[in-house]
């Protein structure tokens, strides 16, 4: 595993975090893409309220471990986004959370963050890549997955947040 | 304008949520509309007091949402145009969408939870030549509940 450095406002990369391909096995039998649909995406672990799908009950809990041995942050809600056949997301920030941890899984694909309104940056995220956004980054940065026409394939994102307000 | 094509819903049913996300979405068509007859807001978990927002939101980008599709008022109707998609008609984002502008917004009480029942004349409508989006959001994170909220609409379209 190798950490790139030298990103903005302690935006973090580890390649090859974690490169099992059991686990995008475990996530991709958790659920279906919808007919006609290229996205594909929902929520898969909330603390207290939404238990880890039967596939992903022992990865699910482990993965929240290692994020907290690895970044110090105690993940409570766990979603993924499927993309195939080049799909992509526009330019967003995902105001509701706070930290945000981003595993890439399957097929390469671009990955883009800029400063709201400013120039972008753009990196490949492989099978294993663990993007880390940390507290406020994301109330300053925006990040994308652009679509792609000449990429086949899937690639499920395994998105890790704490939520931004606490909860009452 | 010709005579609305049927009556529909868009529900999301006792889903406990705590954060501050887009609960329902429809996406309009072009060359459709959507005249909002009713929306609300409920939850069946909690009997402590607390107060929280909701609103009804245009959008100039859409969520990324669980596709969900509208359940027509009668069964001979004919399926609904806000067809469901993850960037489309669905519930429960995990990406949210750009708020363009606010029709309604109001604070309740989850023990008593909010009905949009607004008189015909104050009704909000979609409609245009460009795909048009309204949503359904919690502005602020609400107490943890299992929270129903709906959407209701006349539907004008060929």
């Amino acid at each position: 595993m190798a950490r790139v450095r030298g990103l903005t406002d302690g935006l973090a990369v580890y390649r090859g975090w974690r490169n099992d391909p059991s686990l995008y096995a475990a996530l991709r039998g958790s659920f279906t893409w919808p007919p006609g649909d290229d996205r594909a995406n929902g929520y898969l672990y909330a603390a207290g309220s939404q238990d880890w799908p039967a596939g992903l009950r022992a990865a699910g809990p482990d993965l929240l471990a290692a994020l907290d041995g690895l970044t110090g942050v105690r993940f409570t809600i766990a979603l993924y986004q499927g993309y195939r056949n080049g799909s992509g997301c526009p330019w967003h920030a995902d105001d509701p959370f706070d930290v945000q941890a981003i595993l890439s899984l399957g097929v390469t694909r671009t990955f883009g963050i800029r400063p709201a309104g400013g120039e972008p940056e753009w990196m490949p995220v492989s099978q294993g890549d663990l993007v880390f956004m940390p507290s406020g980054w994301q109330s300053q940065w925006q990040h994308c997955v652009p679509a792609e026409d000449d990429v086949r394939g899937e690639r499920c994102a395994l998105v890790f947040r704490t939520p931004r307000t606490p909860r009452p | 304008m010709a005579a609305p094509s049927g009556l529909y819903t868009l529900i999301r049913a006792s889903v406990v949520t705590a954060t501050a996300i887009t609960v329902n979405q429809v996406l309009v068509p072009a060359l459709a509309a959507a005249e909002f007859t009713r929306c609300w807001c409920n939850q069946d978990s909690v009997t402590t007091t607390n107060q929280t927002r909701i609103q009804l939101n245009q959008c100039s980008s859409t969520s990324t949402v669980t596709s969900a599709t509208p359940f027509p008022a009668q069964k001979s109707m004919q399926a609904s145009k806000c067809i469901g998609g993850a960037s489309a008609t669905g519930i429960t984002a995990t990406i949210e969408g750009t708020v363009a502008g606010t029709w309604w917004s109001e604070g309740f009480n989850i023990v008593n939870g909010i009905l949009y029942l607004p008189v015909p004349e104050a009704r909000w409508m979609l409609v245009g030549q460009a795909a048009g989006v309204a949503s359904l959001k919690f502005p602020g994170a609400p107490a943890s509940a299992a929270y129903t909220t709906g959407m209701e609409w006349l539907e004008y379209a060929g």
